[in-house]
């Protein structure tokens, strides 16, 4: 913290003017309302954040046993450690060259030191994220610790800087005078005395390591979230108050360690006795954390990449439990994020859960492993039609996981019309409250439908008219969005959605006044996979969990959960009553409506030029 | 032409300055003496309006000032830091004034040489304050604040962050320009000798209250109390009672030991008790005699000092006083080397000498 | 024996700042300038397709808005930030404590969870519609997510403590004596704020200019989280150029211009404020 001047205990009355403190007060309310605003609502009993429903202790519960979350909050807490530590080395030692010496491109040196605090931090990630690939690090620990490092360099350098800007230089002659070398200068006078500005340098870089987002977001890898991130996909993903209920116990902690580091900058200066014993513990600490780190290491993981809430959570528990192996998962919103991912060859899946025509350029890769399916003998309770499918043709490479369709999703309580068409995605009369996928295929797919082209055509002149479309549509809509289409209907921000079958089913049942619509041009179709990346390191751990994945009193319980049909006929039967009629109602439907879209090859350049184009107007 | 009456200031259950009257005539080097956080500061403060009174008044040629803000009252300040405002040049800085006061261009630019040449700085009008060292600094912020005329002008403390010798030297200037400038100055420090060098007179100051003001020399030959006694030059102290009072002599008893005699002119009651104070210089250093001598005192030489221009010896007296003696070294050079240490002496002073403070 | 010395001492955070800062720059030039291969990647060779793309208007127009955005949410916060300084910097030492750690207070908590937050209290039956509607002041809720309004209150709450801190910090340093001088010689006090004050608060002032003004171009948090579809900015493209698009040399061409203007903009800074003045910089 800046040491402030001297009082300003004055009469001039500079600086009192009442407007002045209205001003400041009302600037600190604007700063300070989000904390109590999370803090309250984490105790709301409704499942939406932002309708409040009644009070309720419920996702204190959820967060402190999500298994998750204490996992992200561990590896960020590590990460900030040997970060910090190792940028308050290197910062001093900048800090130190910076004061002592003269020297050609001193100037040059400052800049290098300065200049990452002042570049928007996704370029540094973005810059960081090639240089791994480019020498095949691997993104993971090792990757953010190095990153976060960077950063935090050149803020530990000023800090360390101001203070040996006032350090009294004849101190260090003092001891060289009395016989002292260099080195025991520095270790007996020098740091004694500067320890206090390192001591906050390096507080000030775990924080800054704590509370990193994008630049971990590019350099971390399948099992390295950090509490950001995982915040993150909450986020994005699936808001419930728990994210609330972590908030505020974050915020809690953080309030109790600021007000103990004080009181320790206090009690450490009057006790050095004190000083050893917190060194003690410090060291306690990270010997613990490495430990468990390397203990964590050596048990066995699965590292699961797959959409949000795509997986009954249930059944990921019970697979823990019967086999002792650490289920990890990330989550990706789309199959070309997914794609770019595994592309960054830095990335480290085991199993992953593509749509059938990224299951068929994956193959032209050669990305994916053969499945063994002398591993998988629940494999026979696969419906075959869905194992020799024209994207696997032999059916060596993927497991099929669940089928469905996009559609139109929407609130019958606003919309009384029938719902039959694309079209009315389009109709200017629900402007500000229509939410279209943000998935290229999708969104591109329905954008065709509207301009009475077709996609898989891969015609330029057509994407060029469904693009037109799509711009024409793009001023009434809320969002592009494939997270939070639950929380923007149910809060009324948005009655018409374009979502998929699964999701609509699962809030159906909840909220039957949400209807799901499949229109009558036709919707795409998709068929979603388990498949083994090439370089996957635990293929048995990953062909062990899709054979109880597959066995049908799973398969039946993933159903009732995420709603979205599997092709497992003996399953299907023990699904229970409600689900299945509305599960039979997509298996029954009219074929010809249901389109399943090929891998574009190389037209997917052209695709993606047009859907950047579209996002970005 | 500026008075002061009951003034006070007073912060939170502190007192700063306690009810102080003074009165500084127009043309004077009025000086404000004291060491830190006796007040002297406060005052000026108060005068050139940054701090608001508690109590009391503050009087410019008869009108009450109390209540102006400093940019109204016709009074200006020289800065212990200077206070040159470091985006500005010198002219820029001497010119401040005069622009706010929307004086016409070529008058501003005179004014501003003219004070410039007071000051002895012609020619560094377009140079930066950071490119000035202390001293030139100084005369910057001087000349900054006389070429407004003021009736009044503030300097505090200017001489603190000078080096001796320069100090010296303008102290000197300081004192020609007063006179030919004719401006009331009222100059606060803590450094007596640029007190009693400066001033034609003298408020010594102690913990809010002026203990005495008063010509530099009466506030050093005739001090009022103890502590200006003490604050000024060196001074030696003895506890005594009155013996007997008369018009042409006074008698004391000291530290219940020796009986002097004084010749002064106040009145004290036998029995009463006093403060004796005696200078270094005023006192003489002899052979103890066979016959005790008027005023002299015997002890033995425990210390002996060469200064330069004089000797400083110090005494202790039976009962363990210390009293200390200076002798001017042309006068006392032959006999300066009989004075041995470890050995007997007498030190004795002339009876018009000394300075009785009533307890 | 003293070169000895200075080489042990730079050695480690010259060679980190090389491999992990410049190099990896450098990389992103290359990549800019490198053709695509199919999945996204470079293929050897030169070529400047990529930055010709962003001469197409959508990009240009992109372009704008992010600078609309980042003058705009930079104004503001100055605006907002100048008179909290300006506060807290003449306060007395107790009061400017505490408004100081109320500042750095929600800093040391999750950016996410703060941003987040403010979908709670913009969203349609979120905090502030629920007040207005209950208490009457308005009949419909007001449409205050995922659109511009709330980017710029994302982006104004993330920037504030950056260009707070700077601006304190040079306030502060203000010596009370110069106040003093120039009220003494006259000036009164809006005269004194605009002759004396506020020159001196220049330094602070083009501090927090940098601070917010070049991030803001790269924030894409704040667009995603709380913007509709009207405000993608470049850092929201640029991420999606590698998340998703798998476009590495066009969103590297993106990223190579920001990092241009960023060097432009800290050149002028260093040119016309010696950052070797490291109180400016070193605010906490």
């Amino acid at each position: 913290m800046a040491a402030t001047n001297t009082s300003r205990a004055n009469d001039l009355r500079v600086g009192s003017s009442l407007w002045l403190k209205m001003l400041t007060v009302a600037g600190l309310v604007f700063l300070l309302l989000p904390l109590p605003v999370l803090i309250v609502y984490s105790f709301n009993a409704d499942r939406t954040v932002t309708h409040w429903s009644g009070f309720s202790l419920a996702w204190y519960g959820a967060a402190l046993t999500n298994q998750q979350l204490w996992l992200s909050i561990r590896n960020s807490l590590f990460i900030a450690l040997c970060s910090a530590t190792v940028s308050t080395i290197l910062g001093t030692l900048a800090a130190l060259v910076l004061t002592k010496y003269r020297f050609r491109g001193r100037t040059l040196f400052q800049n290098l030191l300065y200049i990452p605090v002042v570049l928007p931090e996704i370029i540094f990630g973005l810059s960081l994220m090639i240089l791994f690939i480019m020498i095949r690090l691997p993104l993971g620990f090792v990757s953010i610790i190095c990153a976060h490092v960077t950063f935090q360099l050149a803020f530990v350098a000023l800090i360390v800087l101001a203070r040996l800007y006032r350090f009294n230089q004849h101190l260090e002659d003092a001891s060289l005078d009395l016989g002292a070398n260099r080195l025991q200068t520095f270790y007996y006078v020098i740091f004694p005395i500067i320890a206090p500005a390192l001591f906050s340098a390096g507080m000030f870089a775990f924080m800054l390591s704590m509370d990193d987002f994008v630049i971990t977001l590019f350099t971390s890898g399948a099992h390295s979230a950090t509490l950001p991130l995982f915040i993150y996909s909450k986020v994005k993903y699936g808001v419930t108050p728990e994210l609330n209920a972590v908030s505020t116990l974050l915020i809690v902690f953080t309030i109790l360690g600021l007000a103990g580091a004080a009181l320790l900058q206090k009690a450490m200066v009057i006790s050095p006795l004190l000083k050893r014993v917190m060194a003690c513990i410090g060291g306690a600490i990270l010997l613990l954390l490495v430990t468990t780190s390397l203990m964590s290491r050596d048990q066995e993981v699965l590292n699961l990449y797959n959409y949000a809430g795509y997986i009954c959570p249930g059944i990921i528990a019970d697979f823990e439990k019967e086999t002792g192996i650490k289920v990890n998962q990330s989550y990706y919103n789309s199959n070309e994020e997914l794609f770019a991912r595994m592309t960054m060859g830095a990335s480290d899946y085991d199993l992953i859960v593509p749509s059938g025509f990224m299951v068929q350029n994956l193959i032209k890769l050669n990305m994916l492993a053969p499945i063994r399916f002398e591993n998988i003998p629940n494999a026979r309770f696969l419906d075959p039609a869905f194992c020799q499918v024209s994207f696997d043709p032999e059916g060596q490479y993927h497991i099929p996981y669940t089928y469905g369709s996009s559609g139109i999703l929407y609130n019958s309580n606003v919309i009384k019309e029938p719902v039959v068409s694309w079209s009315i995605l389009w109709d200017p009369q629900y402007k500000g409250r229509i939410t279209m996928l943000d998935d290229m295929r999708e969104t591109l797919f329905a954008g065709c439908k509207r301009a009475g082209v077709r996609l898989q055509d891969w015609n330029v002149a057509d994407l060029e008219r469904a693009y037109l479309a799509l711009a024409e549509q793009k001023p009434l809509l809320l969002r592009y969005d494939s997270g939070m289409i639950e929380s923007l209907l149910l809060s009324g921000a948005s009655v018409l959605s374009h979502y998929w079958s699964g999701g609509a089913m699962r809030l159906q049942m909840q909220h039957p006044h949400i209807r799901f619509a499949i229109p009558r041009e036709g919707v795409a179709m998709f068929i979603d996979s388990l498949c083994i990346p090439a370089n996957a390191r635990h293929r048995d751990n990953a062909e062990r969990f899709i054979n109880f994945l597959i066995s049908p009193e799973q398969s039946a319980r993933n159903m009732e959960d995420i709603c979205y049909v599997m092709p497992n006929k003996t399953a299907i039967g023990l699904v229970k009553a409600e689900i299945r009629t509305m599960m039979e109602n997509l298996v029954n439907a009219d074929p010809t409506s249901l389109e399943l879209i090929e891998d574009p090859g190389e037209y997917n350049k052209t695709m993606d030029s047009v859907w950047t184009r579209l996002r970005s107007q | 032409m500026l008075e002061l009456r009951n003034l006070t200031k007073t912060y939170g259950n502190t007192t700063a300055v306690f009810e102080t009257n003074l009165t500084i005539e127009k043309g004077e080097f009025f000086c404000l003496l004291g060491s830190s956080g006796c007040g002297k500061t406060t005052i000026l403060r108060m005068i050139a309006g940054f701090e608001r009174r508690t109590g009391g008044q503050i009087l410019l040629d008869g009108r009450d000032i109390s209540e102006d803000p400093p940019y109204r009252r016709d009074i200006n300040t020289v800065f212990q830091d200077y206070a040159l405002f470091p985006n500005m040049t010198v002219s820029g800085n001497v010119a401040y004034g005069l622009r706010i006061k929307k004086l016409d261009s070529s008058e501003i630019k005179r004014r501003v040489a003219e004070a410039l040449a007071q000051v002895g700085l012609t020619g560094y009008d377009t140079r930066m304050p950071d490119q000035l060292s202390g001293g030139q600094q100084q005369r910057v912020a001087l000349a900054r604040a006389l070429v407004n005329q003021p009736r009044v002008l503030l300097l505090d403390e200017p001489m603190s962050a000078l080096d001796k010798k320069i100090a010296e030297q303008t102290r000197l200037e300081l004192m020609e320009l007063q006179r030919r400038v004719g401006i009331t100055f009222i100059y606060v420090t803590h450094n007596q000798t640029e007190a009693l060098t400066l001033a034609d007179r003298v408020a010594v100051m102690h913990r809010g209250v002026v203990e005495q003001c008063a010509k530099p020399s009466e506030i050093y030959e005739t001090p009022k109390t103890r502590f200006v006694a003490d604050f000024i030059g060196s001074m030696n102290f003895f506890d005594a009672v009155v013996t007997r009072c008369e018009t042409w002599e006074t008698e004391l008893l000291l530290e219940d030991r020796w009986p002097i005699v004084v010749e002064q002119q106040r009145r004290l009651n036998p029995g009463q008790r006093v403060l004796f104070c005696l200078r270094p210089e005023q006192l003489k250093l002899s052979l103890v005699p066979e016959k005790p001598h008027e005023n002299g005192l015997t002890g033995i030489l425990r210390q002996k000092v060469y200064e330069g221009d004089l000797t400083r010896y110090v005494m202790e007296l039976p009962g363990g006083h210390m009293i200390t003696i200076s002798l001017h070294n042309y006068l006392a050079r032959n006999i300066r080397d009989f004075f041995e240490i470890d050995e007997e002496f007498m030190l004795h002073f002339n009876r018009t000498q000394g300075v009785i403070i009533p307890q | 024996m003293r070169i000895r010395d200075f080489h042990i001492l730079i050695a480690p955070p010259l060679f980190w700042l090389l491999l992990f800062f410049a190099i990896p720059l450098g990389l992103i030039l290359l990549y800019s300038t490198s053709p695509q291969d199919i999945h996204g990647g470079v293929l050897p060779g030169f070529t400047l397709e990529h930055y010709r793309r962003l001469l197409d208007p959508v990009y240009v127009a992109v372009y704008t808005k992010s600078c609309i955005y980042a003058v705009t949410t930079t104004a503001i916060t100055l605006a907002i930030a100048y008179p909290m300084a300006y506060f807290m910097a003449f306060a007395r030492n107790s009061v400017k404590m505490a408004v100081l750690a109320m500042v750095m207070l929600p800093f040391w908590t999750n950016f996410l969870v703060r941003t987040y937050s403010f979908v709670i209290i913009l969203a349609q039956d979120g905090l502030i519609n629920t007040v207005l509607l209950k208490t009457g002041i308005i009949e419909e809720p007001l449409n205050l997510l995922y659109n511009t309004f709330a980017v710029y209150i994302g982006f104004i709450y993330g920037n504030l403590p950056f260009m707070l801190l700077p601006l304190f910090a040079a306030l502060d340093k203000l010596p009370q004596s110069h106040l003093e001088a120039s009220m003494d010689l006259g000036a009164g006090p809006l005269r004194t704020f605009l002759r004396i004050t506020l020159p001196a608060s220049a330094p602070g002032v083009a501090a927090g200019l940098i601070f917010v003004f070049i991030p803001t171009f790269g924030n894409f948090v704040v667009p995603e989280i709380l913007g509709g579809t009207e405000n993608m900015i470049i850092g929201n493209i640029i991420s999606r150029q590698f998340l998703e698009s798998r476009n590495w040399p066009f969103g590297s061409a993106m990223s190579a211009t920001l990092v241009m203007l960023m060097l432009v903009l800290i050149s002028i800074y260093i040119r016309f404020f010696d950052p070797m003045n490291k109180k400016n910089l070193s605010a906490a």
